[in-house]
Formats: C-alpha cells, sequence, structure tokens
C-alpha cells in the first residue's frame, strides 16, 4: 500500500484535529485528573483531546486510502481583506472611537470585494458610520466613545 | 382544556403591542435577510444577536424566531425568482420552482409556496403546543445520568445526520466540547485553556463563535467564490394559482408538512434535509417522473411545506429538553442563556409566558408572512439586485460593533477574526461547523451531568446502562452508530 495522500482535505483536517487534540492533553496534563467519582478539571478536557487526537489520526491514515476531491483554493484576497477590517476596528473601537473604527474598517472589507472603486467605498464607509453612530449610540445608548 | 388556557396566555403575551411588534419586525427583517444575497439566517441571528441583550427574554426570543422562520419562507422566492436559494434548506426549490418561473408561471409558485409553508407552520405550532408539555414532562423525571445519556445520544444524531463526511464531523464535535471547556471550571475553580488572560476566564462567549464560524466565514467564502454577477429575475405576471395547480399541491404539502415535523425534530437534520427528504418522496410518488426538473408543482409545494414545518418543530427539543437540534437552535439557546433563561423541562413551569407567547408568535408570525410576503413580493425582488459589495462592509461593521457589545471587549472581536478564518479552513476543508456549535453548547451542560451521575454513583459506570431510560437512550445512540456504518459501507459497495 503506498502512503500517497489522495485526500488531501481530509489529511489536512486529521492533521488539524490532531494537532489541537494532542496540544490540549499536553496542556491539560497540568490540571488535576481525580477519580471517576470526583473528577478533576483535567479529567473531561483530557478524553476529550485523546478521541480528537484518535479521530485525527483516523482521518490521517484514511487519506491516504480514500480519494476525494481536492480542498477549495484560497481566496486569499478576502481573507486578509476582512481579517484586517476586523482587527483594524478592534485595536481602534478603545482608542480612537466608533466613528473613526468604523469607516476605516469598512473602508478595508470594501477592498475584499472584487474590483473595488474608492469612491463608492468611500459613500459607503460614510453612509454605514452616520447609521452605526445613529442605531448604536444615539439610539440603543451603548457605551462607547464616538471619538 | 389546559391547552386553551396556555394558548390564550401565549396569546395574551403575543399580542402585546411590544410584542407584537418585534413579532413583525423579526419576519421582515428574516424575509428581508432571506432574499438578500449571500446573508442566511445564522448569519443574520448571529448578527443581531447582541442587540436583543436589552429587550425582555420575550421579545427577544420573539425577534429571533421571527428571523429565523422569516429568512426560512423568503430563501424560496430567490430560489423561484433567480435559480440561487436564500439558505441551504431551499437549494431544491430551485430544481422546479426557477423552470416554473422560466415557464411564466413565477405567481402561481411563489403563491403554493406561501400557501404551504402558512399550513406546514401552523400545524408545526400545533404540534409544538400538543406534545411539548407531555415531552417536558417526562424530561423532568430526568436525573444526572438520563441527562448525560440524552446529551450523548444528541450529540451521536448531529454527527451521523449532519450534512458532510462522518470522521470529520466526529471531529468537530469533538473539537466544540473541547472549545466548551475553556475558562474557569465550575467546581474547582482552576483555570482552563486561558493562557492567563483574563479575556477567557469567564470561557468563550458563544456569539464569538457563532460570528467567526458563520458571518465571518460565510462572507469569505461568498466573496472568495466571486458571487458577483446577478442573475435578472424572471417576469412575475399573475399571483394566483390555477386550480390544477391547488389540486396538484394540496396532497404534496400534507405529506411535506409531516415528514418535516418528523425530521426537524432529530438533532442534525433539520430544514435543509426534510426539503430533499420530501422533494425525492414526491419524485418516487410521481407518475411522470420526467415532470420533475421542468416546473412541477409538486416540487415546489412539498419541499416548501416540509422545509417549513421542520423549521418550526426544530424547537421543540431546544424548549424541553435543552438540547438544539442544529445550529440555529443552538444560537438560539445561547441567546436564551445570555438572558438568564435556561431552556429544558423547567421552562414549561417556571416561565410559561415566554414559552406560550413564543409559541403563539410563532404562528402570528406566519399569518404576517402569509399577508406581507404575497403583496411585497415585487419589493422583495427589488432588494434581490443589491450587489453584495455593498453588504460586506455593512456586515463586518454591525458584526464587529455586536460582538464588541457583548463585554465591551476588543479581544472578543480579535477572537471572532481568529474563528473567521478557522471557519473558512473548515470549508475549505469540506467540515461542518453545526457539530461543533451543537458540541460547544452541549459541551459544559455534558460535564457538569456526568461528574453529577457518577458522583451519585459513587463512580460506579454502570449507572448509565442499570437505570431504563438512561439504557434506552444509549441504545438508541448505538443503533446511530450502527446505522451510520451500515449506511457508509452501503455507499461504498455502490
Amino acid at each position: 500500500m503506498s502512503l500517497r495522500i489522495r485526500d488531501r482535505a481530509g489529511f489536512a483536517a486529521g492533521l488539524l484535529f490532531l494537532a489541537v487534540g494532542a496540544g490540549a492533553v499536553g496542556i491539560a496534563r497540568d490540571y488535576q485528573i481525580g477519580s471517576a467519582l470526583h473528577m478533576g478539571p483535567g479529567y473531561f478536557p483530557i478524553a476529550l483531546g485523546l478521541l480528537l487526537a484518535i479521530v485525527g489520526a483516523a482521518s490521517v491514515l484514511r487519506a491516504s486510502v480514500v480519494t476525494e476531491d481536492r480542498p477549495g483554493r484560497i481566496a486569499l484576497r478576502p481573507v486578509l481583506a476582512i481579517g484586517a477590517a476586523v482587527v483594524v476596528f478592534a485595536a481602534g473601537i478603545d482608542r480612537i472611537g466608533l466613528i473613526p473604527s468604523v469607516f476605516v474598517s469598512a473602508l478595508i472589507a470594501s477592498k475584499a470585494t472584487p474590483r473595488p472603486n474608492v469612491a463608492e467605498a468611500g459613500l459607503i464607509a460614510a453612509c454605514l458610520t452616520i447609521l452605526s453612530a445613529g442605531i448604536f449610540y444615539y439610539g440603543l445608548k451603548l457605551p462607547f466613545s464616538l471619538f | 382544556m389546559d391547552l386553551f388556557a396556555h394558548l390564550a396566555t401565549g396569546f395574551g403575551v403575543a399580542l402585546t403591542p411590544d410584542n407584537f411588534l418585534y413579532c413583525l419586525l423579526g419576519a421582515t427583517f428574516g424575509t428581508l435577510v432571506g432574499v438578500l444575497p449571500g446573508i442566511g439566517p445564522l448569519t443574520t441571528i448571529a448578527m443581531l444577536l447582541p442587540l436583543t441583550f436589552k429587550m425582555t427574554p420575550v421579545a427577544s426570543l420573539i425577534m429571533l424566531s421571527g428571523i429565523y422562520y422569516g429568512a426560512h419562507h423568503a430563501g424560496s422566492t430567490t430560489a423561484i425568482m433567480l435559480n440561487t436559494p436564500g439558505d441551504p434548506s431551499s437549494l431544491v426549490i430551485c430544481l422546479d420552482g426557477h423552470p416554473m418561473a422560466k415557464q411564466g408561471r413565477a405567481g402561481p409558485a411563489l403563491c403554493i409556496a406561501a400557501i404551504g409553508s402558512f399550513f406546514a407552520g401552523s400545524f408545526g405550532v400545533l404540534l409544538m403546543a400538543l406534545f411539548s408539555p407531555p415531552l417536558a414532562g417526562v424530561a423532568l423525571k430526568f436525573a444526572a445520568p438520563e441527562y448525560t445519556s440524552l446529551v450523548i445520544v444528541a450529540l451521536i444524531a448531529t454527527v451521523v445526520l449532519a450534512r458532510g463526511r462522518f470522521l470529520l464531523n466526529i471531529g468537530m464535535s469533538l473539537l466544540g466540547l473541547l472549545l466548551g471547556t475553556v475558562g474557569t471550571d465550575i467546581e474547582s475553580g482552576s483555570a482552563r485553556f486561558t493562557f492567563d488572560n483574563p479575556n477567557l476566564a469567564d470561557g468563550i462567549n458563544f456569539i464569538v463563535i457563532a460570528v467567526g464560524l458563520f458571518a465571518f466565514a460565510e462572507m469569505i467564502s461568498n466573496l472568495g467564490r466571486g458571487r458577483t454577477t446577478r442573475p435578472v429575475p424572471a417576469p412575475l405576471r399573475s399571483l394566483l394559482p390555477r386550480r390544477a395547480d391547488l389540486a396538484a399541491s394540496w396532497k404534496p404539502i400534507l405529506r411535506g408538512t409531516i415528514l418535516g415535523s418528523a425530521l426537524g425534530l432529530l438533532p442534525g437534520t433539520g430544514p435543509m434535509v426534510s426539503s430533499f427528504a420530501s422533494y425525492s418522496l414526491e419524485r418516487q410518488l410521481a407518475r411522470d417522473k420526467s415532470r420533475f426538473g421542468n416546473g412541477a408543482i409538486e416540487g415546489v409545494a412539498g419541499p416548501e411545506a416540509a422545509n417549513n414545518a421542520a423549521a418550526i418543530t426544530h424547537f421543540i427539543p431546544m424548549l424541553t429538553l435543552g438540547i438544539p437540534a442544529g445550529a440555529a437552535m443552538a444560537l438560539m439557546l445561547g441567546a436564551m442563556l445570555v438572558q438568564g433563561i435556561t431552556p429544558g423541562p423547567r421552562m414549561l413551569t417556571d416561565h410559561p409566558d415566554i414559552f406560550w407567547g413564543l409559541l403563539a408568535s410563532m404562528w402570528l408570525g406566519n399569518l404576517m408572512l402569509l399577508v406581507l410576503n404575497l403583496p411585497m413580493v415585487g419589493i422583495w425582488i427589488k432588494l434581490l439586485t443589491i450587489p453584495y459589495r455593498f453588504l460586506v462592509p455593512a456586515i463586518l461593521v454591525f458584526c464587529c460593533i455586536g460582538v464588541y457589545s457583548v463585554n465591551n471587549a476588543a479581544f472578543d472581536v480579535v477572537l471572532a477574526a481568529g474563528f473567521g478564518a478557522l471557519g473558512y479552513a473548515f470549508s475549505l476543508l469540506r467540515c461542518q461547523p453545526m457539530p461543533l456549535i451543537v458540541g460547544f453548547i452541549l459541551g459544559p451542560i455534558l460535564e457538569q451531568s456526568l461528574r453529577r451521575a457518577l458522583l451519585l454513583s459513587r463512580g460506579d459506570l454502570t449507572v448509565f446502562v442499570m437505570r431504563p431510560i438512561s439504557a434506552t437512550l444509549l441504545i438508541l445512540a448505538v443503533c446511530l452508530l450502527g446505522w451510520a456504518a451500515f449506511s457508509m459501507r452501503e455507499r461504498k459497495q455502490a
């Protein structure tokens, strides 16, 4: 039997499960396990981690036997743009306030779409800023600072 | 009779001006997002959850469930008019609904879909009213061992019946359970998987996971697929179906309703599986199978009824047992926990106003959808043409504000971004997020009842098989696993 990877999606998912499971067991080793009668904080996580690692290993092994369709191609542009927009919002909200954070974040999010248009993005961002300040700050009175 | 008294309470709650308004708002909003391209019911619920925290528990539940079934109703509109399903459960409506529209019969298709939905929704509500009290009565007798077994059955059913590959579903479920252990252990007070970060001391808020895994990930996948060009809607002439359409539809609607009501109860199946099952049933029963795929009205009536019946009966296990039967129900359960209400058998006795109010509002909401959707279908179709690039910044900003406002923690927003990336990776690897979110919600319940059960039995594991209800549930779990293994072998041979 050759160990060629035929099911790449299953292989990658299996590796992920294996890594997370093994990692969880590694970290939870320091927690008290206890006994079945008095389960410590480590009992449940270690059991889950072990099971997850086993499922991950099984999925990795299965990947060399079964042929499935390939995993989807990563669309890097939306991942980066959406990720950046969210992180910018998170970084800004406590420091520069709601209005600049929403505006900048919406501008970056527009970059995720194909063929972004700067003028259009600016207009959308401006509308969203006014709308969110109106709804969340003035309407629902959530504790944000505007600037 | 008790039932009428309960229903009277329910309508009393649902018909107060505030609650009625929230019901209308929820149903309208659900329809709106149901027709908007690229936003499904899960994204909407995740996005709007934080807005509901300031409402009363009843109002927030009424509005969230309105969004949920509203979006299910509306999904068929886009399927018929544009051949793009608004949500996965209306995928099959495209098969015959869109051909009907192309033949100039969009009106009758929409009308039959609306009538079928309303009938199925009403039937679902009736079932819920009749069967929830006895079911909760049984569940009230459950002690820790029974609850442990029930949660195990639910998790296994989710894994077996969910779409996608069995092994990967198990992994996702375990991952969800593991994520549920993050935070301070209630019994010992020691911190688990917190990496000394105070933001994780109370565990991961489920809204962070929901927004990341559903809203953000869905947005990235949509953009990655490059769904930018919008098809042109089919022409809409007369709304009224012919007499022959009605004659051909009533039986499929009835069958779809019954099938959907049953499948909606099971964890992991829900609306989508129901609509598929109903479609294949109607095809099997049809004398002339070649009509299917070319605009057979049965192929619209049956699945649409099934999917709406299931959308309602989906609530029953969540409300009476505290077991969410799908991702949307896991989100609803999370919303209730945030409001300080634990769904489960005690809810019917402790918060009868909430349970019966919600139930009554569901029927009212379905009625509103019938009245609203048909005359306003022209407006909804206009909305279909909004380009996705306008929606992306809006969804993103509202999600960020929502996640932030739960704990006023910027850390949560970053964490949600991380779950968004993870969720996108899962979609590339064909892992379903549904078992994960159900596992995440049920994890703490499983651990607590397991601990309590073993404490009561003095560490004796046989307690789970010695008690009759618990043993029955576990046998059910084994049967489900056996069935899964069997059907996997079948598929391999085929």
